[in-house]
């Protein structure tokens, strides 16, 4: 009895400060959104005579999930600051399974499993690139096709589009892009709203990837690339401008020509800068805007170190000489740096050193407000900053600068968040990397190095893909337990929304009033 | 302000700094620790065992000391600018002391990396050995080895409690402990009046653990307990060190000898400034939030190991089973380093725990190593504030530590102490691991964490061959200068090493 009067009066569940039925307003529209998006693999389906019944099924379900979510909680359509936080992480949380269903449905034996469906879910719209799948090419053309598709929707962020598309959001909506959008960025620059911000960065994002389509496309056609088709070009182009990495091929980009892969290589250096940077370059010719830029000089002066220190192994090794070395190491150095995951080469057979430089390459990641995961080079560039300051105050006591980007001082709390985001994300890689070795010992079949579950913890957690072993670029994350696959599905969840927007709905004054 | 001109470029005529002077107060100490090798000169006079090497190279350190003395002046006007440098050169300088000794006195370790390996090791209270057989040093050159661990530990007290607060090191001054009189005198005597304070807490404390062992010994409790052991034991639990002088660490030693280090590791990986106001008044020592969360860690992670040693099956339950999980855990996250069992042969969870122990060390103002507990707690603190402060923009909460306001300054200082202390953490295991794939040594990842976590953290044991009963001689050359960084760069609480690599520090 008293634990009825105690409810009645709230005193064991006080009403939470957030509105839930307000956010899940929201969400239930984010995914009638989405709904419609199944009808790409449909199309793909029946122009292939292959099943299209899941992909129709999936998309009815979002949509009827949708709707009935948005009726439930009619007329708490404004949400504030606090709920941003809960929706996005319900966003992400609830698209992949709904991405799963075709998964499931499409009577694929490799994903049967519905952990493993979810997590190549995950994978895909977090624009990640680790699969479970262990024989790609066996998978029908239109399955194959919704993978890189859903990478494509999940790289330059769901949300983005929902702002981009829902007209409620015009208001209230800038919180919700910063969360979504990678890294510490300023937005105001692009737009006077948020809405045509979102809409631009789409804009930008569908040139690119159409731009990307048609190179590739190209390249097969004059026959640089006997395998590069009309589909392999599109579905390479859906995850190469989303930084995802998944490919329609077992053997990755290793199974294209020279020329494949260096359009490749271009396309995702440039998708791992600045959006709102390109936007000024492409759009409105403002190239100091991007090459005046401290963080793009950062990130190619890395990408440089990188492939050179890789270049150096591959000769040393001897794994490969003139031209092909120098494409090997550029594209692997590329492609991990900026989280894509592509491979021409399976480096897991390379030296200690190369391996050690693609795994610290993942944790540098591309720039703040692209489509690339990790930590961002701007982030690694204040963190230097702080510490050099840092430095020279111990010394100097007197001395008061500020941080400085681009020239203008950095707000202190930007600096702390900068500090706390990179805090929490070597916290989590290290929990996630010993739960990863626990759990495969507890479990005994598996034998799985300390070094394996490192690369895969920080593959997942930095939306890389491939790990190292038998997670490589070559391999799969299938021998995985279930428990390890929901760690990793949950790291790369973490990682896309950069940590922070789900560690706070774990503190008690999320909650409160 | 006038005047400053002419003293300036007189006084400083290289650098932003007083070079001079510093290097003048480093060939004192020098010269100062050079009497030290009386007291294993006095042991092997007693034992029988040759004492030349300890007068050889107790002659050749009091010369060299003399020799700095006299060609530079003005160590007793030095200033917090020139700390950082007398603190680093020192602890360099003392390491190479002993290792000259090393390498007159040990056919093991005459090669001139075994034997700075091993004495800075020794300086640091780390307990990394790259001995194979340990028994075969004899009895002096074991006790000296023991010995300089506890040298070590003096020097770390002061370091601790009177320097690295005043130069603000790593957020110190707020894990600074209330060590009475010091914050308002200069340097040079206010390192004095802690070195005299708390020096003789240090010896008593020594004191009582020998005779407590001893006693064990003459009493039968336990019978390899000898006044020699139970002396070398003392020297080196005190320090948080961890060199022994039997092969297989403590794990001939008694229950009851296990227990009473047990004991010991806990109070010198406390604050020694608690234990200083623990004897002169009555105070309740609970009351420090630290030491709260330090034995609360210790409590979970022995709990962890227990449950898991005998999931394992690799004891069943009874006393043995848990003084081996306890022990293990006071005395990696003490950053001692003994071993009462090989546990590198334990589970991978076992490991991870150990190693995560080890990250986070003792208490402020002990003798332990590592991050800290009040680090910890702190960088906890702060991440809590700013999750809040993501939502709730406008709050604005101080962090507290003992009910007082923490400084926004010191705060800051703890992250980045944090940050850069993982930095390197990560850039020792990386090296160590390629650099034994570069010399065909077979190194797990986990070995290389391990060591790199047990050098930088002052520990001493690792995993795998460099185990607690295991050595660290396989590694190449190079690794071994690698781990002998990082032992130092941890001991000195890195900012000190780092402020000498920034330019601002030698620009006037």
């Amino acid at each position: 009895v008293s634990l009825s009067v105690a409810l009645r009066r709230r005193t064991i569940l006080p009403a939470p400060g957030v509105d839930v039925r307000a956010t899940f307003n929201l969400v239930g529209a984010v995914l009638a959104v989405l709904g419609p998006a199944f009808l790409v693999p449909t199309a793909v389906a029946l122009g292939y005579g292959e099943p299209f019944w899941p992909f129709l099924a999936a998309g009815a379900i979002t949509s009827g999930a949708g709707l009935a979510i948005g009726r439930v909680t009619e007329g708490r359509e404004r949400v504030g600051l606090r709920e941003g936080f809960l929706v996005i992480a319900l966003v992400w949380l609830l698209i992949p399974a709904f991405g799963a269903i075709p998964y499931v449905l499409a009577d694929e034996p490799q994903l049967a499993n519905p952990m493993n469906a979810y997590f190549e879910a995950v994978s895909g719209f977090t624009a990640t690139g680790a699969t479970t799948l262990t024989d790609i090419e066996a998978l029908d053309g239109s399955l194959l096709l919704w993978r890189q598709f859903t990478q494509w929707l999940g790289g330059m962020g769901i949300v983005v589009l929902a702002i981009a598309v829902l007209p409620r959001l015009r208001i209230g909506g800038r919180q919700l892009l910063q969360s979504e959008l990678a890294g510490p960025t300023e937005m105001e620059r692009l737009s006077a709203t948020i809405r045509e911000t979102a809409r631009r960065l789409w804009f930008l994002y569908v040139g690119l990837t159409v731009a990307m389509a048609l190179v590739l496309a190209v390249i097969g056609w004059v026959g640089l690339d006997p395998a590069m088709s009309v589909f392999q070009a599109i579905s390479h182009a859906f995850s190469g401008v989303a930084i995802g990495g998944f490919s329609t091929l077992n053997d990755s980009m290793a199974a294209f020509s020279a020329a494949t892969q260096w359009a490749t290589v271009c396309f995702i250096a440039i998708a791992g800068v600045n959006f709102l940077r390109l936007y000024r370059l492409f759009v409105q010719r403002q190239p100091r805007a991007v090459t005046r830029d401290e963080e793009f000089r950062l990130y190619v002066a890395l990408l440089f170190i990188g492939a050179i220190l890789l270049l150096v192994e591959v000769l040393a090794g001897d794994l490969a000489s003139g031209e092909e070395a120098v494409r090997e190491a550029v594209f692997q150095a590329v492609s991990i740096m900026t989280t894509t995951g592509f491979a021409t080469a399976d480096y897991t057979d390379w030296s200690a050193l190369a391996e050690m430089t693609l795994l610290l390459l993942m944790f540098v990641g591309a720039s703040a407000g692209s489509t690339g995961g990790s930590i961002k080079v701007v982030r690694h560039l204040m963190i230097g900053r702080i510490l050099r300051r840092e430095l020279d105050q111990t010394v100097h006591r007197e001395i008061v600068q500020p941080v400085r980007l681009n020239g203008l001082p950095v707000d202190e709390r930007a600096l702390r968040s900068v500090i706390t985001f990179v805090i929490l994300y070597v916290g989590l890689f290290a929990i996630g990397s010993v739960a990863l070795v626990i759990d495969a010992r507890a479990h005994g079949g598996t034998a799985i190095t300390s070094f394996e579950a490192i690369g895969a913890a920080a593959a997942c957690l930095g939306n890389v893909g491939p790990g190292f072993g038998f997670a490589g670029p070559f391999g799969s994350y299938a021998p995985f337990s279930d428990l390890s696959t929901g760690i990793l599905t949950g790291l790369m969840w973490l990682g896309r929304l950069e940590i922070i927007p789900v560690a706070v709905l774990l503190t008690r004054n999320y909650w409160r009033p | 302000v006038t005047v400053a001109p002419a003293l300036v470029t007189a006084r400083r005529p290289w650098f932003g700094l007083d070079v001079s002077g510093a290097l003048n107060l480093c060939g004192r100490l020098l010269k100062y620790f050079a009497l030290t090798y009386l007291f294993p000169v006095v042991v092997g006079l007693g034992y029988g065992d040759p004492v030349w090497p300890f007068v050889a190279t107790g002659v050749l350190t009091a010369a060299v000391g003399y020799a700095l003395e006299r060609l530079t002046s003005g160590g007793e006007r030095i200033g917090g600018r020139e700390g950082f440098l007398v603190v680093s050169l020192t602890w360099v300088l003392a390491a190479l002391s002993v290792a000259v000794s090393y390498m007159f006195g040990e056919v093991q370790l005459r090669d001139p990396i075994d034997a700075y390996f091993e004495a800075m090791s020794g300086m640091t209270t780390t307990g990394a050995s790259v001995l194979t057989d340990i028994p075969a040093l004899g009895h002096t050159m074991g006790l000296w080895r023991c010995f300089s661990q506890w040298l070590g530990g003096m020097g770390i007290i002061v370091l601790a409690l009177a320097i690295l607060p005043r130069l603000r090191v790593g957020g110190r001054q707020l894990v600074e402990s209330e060590m009475p009189g010091f914050e308002y005198e200069p340097l040079a005597s206010s390192i004095r009046s802690t070195a005299r304070r708390l020096w003789l807490l240090y010896v008593g404390l020594t004191g009582l653990m020998i005779l407590i062992l001893s006693i064990f010994g003459w009493s039968g409790v336990d019978s390899l307990m000898t006044p020699y052991q139970a002396a070398a034991h003392a020297f080196t639990t005190l320090p948080t060190g961890g060199f022994s002088p039997q092969a297989r660490s403590v794990e001939p030693f008694a229950a009851a000898s296990q227990w009473v280090m047990v004991a010991f590791m806990v109070i010198a990986g406390a604050n020694f400034a608690l234990h200083y106001r623990l004897l002169r008044r009555r105070i309740n020592p609970f009351r420090d939030e630290e030491l709260r969360v330090y034995l609360a860690i210790m409590l979970v992670a022995s709990v962890i190991m227990l449950l898991e040693l005998l999931r394992a099956d690799l004891y069943s339950f009874g006393e043995q089973a848990v003084r081996q999980s306890v022990f293990q855990i006071v005395s990696m996250m003490t950053t001692t380093g003994y071993g009462s069992a090989d546990f590198a042969e334990w589970t991978v969870l076992t490991s991870f725990t150990l190693i995560a122990v080890m990250l986070i060390g003792g208490c402020g103002g002990s003798t332990g190593g590592s991050i800290k507990v009040a680090r910890h707690l702190l960088i906890a603190k702060l991440l809590r504030r700013e999750l809040d402060q993501t939502v709730h923009r406008e709050a604005v909460v101080p962090v507290r530590l003992n009910g007082r306001v923490v400084d926004e300054r010191a705060l800051r200082a703890v992250l980045a102490f944090g940050l850069i202390y993982i930095g390197l953490f990560i850039a020792g295991a990386l090296v160590l691991t390629i650099e034994s794939a570069r010399a065909g040594l077979d190194v797990t990842a986990l070995e290389a964490i391990g060591a790199s976590a047990t050098t930088l953290g002052n520990v001493g044991p690792s995993f795998g061959f460099a185990g607690p009963m295991g050595s660290f001689e396989p590694f190449s050359p190079f690794a071994k200068a690698v781990m002998i960084l990082l032992m130092w760069a941890g001991r000195l609480e890195i900012i000190p090493v780092a402020v000498l690599l920034t330019r601002r520090y030698w620009r006037a």
